[in-house]
């Protein structure tokens, strides 16, 4: 199984010389079992690097919560216009509004030249803290600390497991995080998976302003990858702001200041993580 | 490794923890899974002393009595109504607790029910009544 990180940006997409690196495409992220088998992870502007779908084989976009970041691509994916491909979107349940008219509220006029009903061979799947296969995927989906709902994924495939929480704030109003795994958000998810790609948004000093905002800072989310014992921790959903140099410097002085049980990955734009 | 609690739990239990009145948290099953420092001055002991606690044990540990004095069956307490039928109930009473003291309280119970009808407790503020 590999994963290629097709937008890494948080919250708002920010092209530019400062963010070649780690890039200005916002969250999603290509899934790709050892029989060639595709999942994408949220709908975010990177999603137009998506690898082009096979001629017939269903598309499964999983999407973590409905912000902007994680949909804007959404109405960019060729295979959503395509009556010959089925593509299958999951998303969080909602105990007032169903899922399509909570994303036709996008993929509507006057945001969005077509509407949802007008896509050809779109199926909706809503789903709260559950198990499902797709293919060669075993997926478990739980409801993860965000602002409004939203949930993290784990998925496995051919003995490995990844696990995909890209807005997540477990540290809200915990002083134990580290210490108490039954009482930390995202743990189910997260324990013993060989590859964790996380929401490391925030500087220390960004965070003490923004608690509540559903996001984490590298050291937050460095203490939850090892209380779960992941293998890799991959670096996402990247501060606007941050330059690929302050990014940089932000993973060196972690590494400077802790022997870290996992392997930190940068989080760069289009990189391909071996799982 | 314990199995995680529901996000309805810890998101409950962080709202205890920030709450200056008393608050106490079960699962589904009514076991006690959480009580906040508010709580430990009327149930007599720290929560990290008691840690959590199946049902079954909460019947031996605690006695409640109506606030005349007869004896109150469980199934009339607010948080096993909250978690029997699913609603928020209410009622003072006479307790006595962890240290054997008996104080007057009144109670108030809700159900935590999460998305999808998903039912993964209660929680329950109490406070000491005076006369």
């Amino acid at each position: 199984m590999k994963a290629t990180l097709l937008g890494t940006r948080g919250s708002v997409g920010r092209a530019g010389p400062a963010t070649v690196r780690y890039g200005g495409d916002t969250s999603a992220v290509e899934v790709c079992a050892d029989n060639g088998t595709v999942l994408l992870l949220d709908a975010g502007s990177g999603i137009v690097h998506a690898s082009p779908a096979m001629t017939s084989a269903p598309v499964h976009v999983l999407l973590t919560h409905l912000h902007m970041d994680h949909i804007q691509g959404l109405g960019f994916l060729n295979s959503l216009f395509n009556p010959d491909i089925e593509v299958h979107i999951w998303g969080p349940k909602s105990s007032h509004r169903p899922l399509a008219a909570r994303l036709g509220r996008y993929l509507s006029p006057p945001l969005f030249p077509v509407h949802l009903r007008d896509l050809p061979n779109l199926i909706l799947h809503e789903i709260g803290s559950e198990d499902f296969s797709i293919g060669p995927f075993s997926v478990t989906s739980d409801l993860i600390i965000h602002s409004g709902r939203a949930l993290g994924y784990r998925v496995s495939a051919d003995g490995r497991s990844l696990a995909y929480l890209p807005d997540h704030e477990p540290a809200l109003g915990s002083e134990n995080l580290v210490s108490e795994p039954v009482w930390t958000s995202g743990f189910g998810l997260a324990e013993g998976v060989d590859v964790l790609i996380h929401d490391t948004q925030y500087t220390d000093e960004e965070y003490k302003s923004r608690v509540g905002w559903g996001h984490s800072t590298l050291t937050h989310t460095a203490d939850f990858a090892k209380m779960a014992g992941v293998g890799k921790l991959v670096m996402f959903h990247h501060e606007p702001d941050h330059t690929d140099e302050l990014i940089d410097q932000l993973m060196d002085d972690l590494k400077g200041d802790r022997d870290l049980p996992f392997d930190l990955v940068p989080g760069l734009a289009g990189a391909t993580i071996e799982v | 490794m314990a199995t995680q609690h529901p996000i309805e739990l810890i998101l409950a239990r962080r709202l205890a923890e920030s709450m200056s009145h008393p608050v106490w948290i079960t699962d589904a099953l009514g076991n006690l899974v959480f009580y906040n420092e508010p709580a430990e001055g009327i149930l007599g002991v720290r929560f990290g002393e008691a840690g959590e606690m199946p049902a079954s044990a909460l019947a031996e540990r605690f006695v409640t009595e109506d606030l005349d004095g007869t004896e109150m069956p469980a199934s009339d307490l607010p948080l096993v109504i909250a978690l029997r039928d699913w609603l928020p109930a209410h009622r003072p009473m006479r307790i006595r607790s962890f240290d054997g003291v008996w104080r007057v309280i009144g109670v108030t119970a809700i159900p935590l029910v999460g998305v999808g009808d998903r039912r993964v407790g209660a929680l329950a503020t109490f406070w000491e009544l005076k006369d």
